[in-house]
């Protein structure tokens, strides 16, 4: 049941254009930063931090974040996430974001 | 089916000690299969957190936003939203109970305020978190509320 209700929340995360669009941004360069993927989205900032947010908040993302050197937070696929987009056949080869 | 199943909440508050609280509650609502937020720890500092907000409030695919109003920022940020025809829906704010304008005695200027969202909107909870009242607990209205919206959601009728 708790594995169930889990896939539901990834699920939930996924039933968004924009925060696939931002996944695969994601998978496709690992480590990239919060800018970066903006830009390569064309996705709002404001929007674009809280798509993100939700995506880390269900274990499918991982942010980095330095406060003392002043970078930017970078993104990266969490394990979990790669093999979860496995099972769902969503990353059988590398998806170009258009 | 799946979109129906799932809710979104976003937990807003004061910091310090009152983060640690919703923290706890965010870990029971995913516990039942809800996504929950906390701001300061799931959105990026790269980008004010006002900006964020707002997005969240009027155009995000957020079902619900819990507010407990606990510090100047969590007041301000009430103040700020609490009169949009967009955002009022999705908000539901918490008080601690001898602030509720009709189970408090407070006179404040906030008093007034949720007292005018209240007629207009409902959605103003009393809590008490000290259990020194018979108030539930505000862990107990958010994840009583976010449950039952999940399953409203899940039978169509949110």
């Amino acid at each position: 049941m708790e594995e169930a209700r889990k896939m539901l929340t990834i699920y939930r995360a996924l039933d968004n254009e924009s925060r696939l669009k931002i996944l695969y941004t994601i998978l496709n360069e690992p480590d990239i930063a919060f800018n970066d993927i903006a830009r390569k989205t064309e996705i709002d900032k404001p929007a674009l931090a809280y798509h993100l947010g939700v995506l880390k908040n269900v274990g499918l993302v991982e942010m980095e974040y330095q406060k003392r050197s002043k970078k930017l937070t970078k993104y990266r696929v969490t394990e979990q996430g790669k093999e979860i987009l496995k099972k769902l056949k969503l990353i059988e080869k590398p998806v170009e974001v258009s | 089916m799946v979109r129906e199943a799932c809710i979104i909440v976003v937990l807003l508050g004061a910091g310090g000690k009152e983060i640690r609280k919703r923290r706890i509650i965010a870990k029971k609502l995913r516990n039942n299969g809800i996504i929950a937020l906390i701001p300061e720890d799931d959105f990026a500092p790269d980008i004010a957190p006002s900006l964020i907000e707002e997005f969240i409030f009027k155009h995000s695919d957020v079902d619900l936003v819990f507010i407990n109003v606990e510090s100047w920022g969590s007041a301000t940020e009430f103040a700020q939203f609490h009169d949009d025809t967009r955002i009022a829906p999705k908000l539901r704010v918490l008080t601690f109970h001898k602030y509720h304008p009709l189970y408090g005695s407070s006179m404040s200027y906030l008093s007034d305020l949720y007292l005018t969202h209240i007629a207009k909107y409902g959605h103003v909870y009393a809590y008490d978190d000290k259990e020194e009242s018979n108030f539930p607990s505000s862990e107990k209205i958010i994840l009583t509320i976010s449950i039952r919206y999940k399953f409203l959601r899940a039978l169509g009728k949110v």
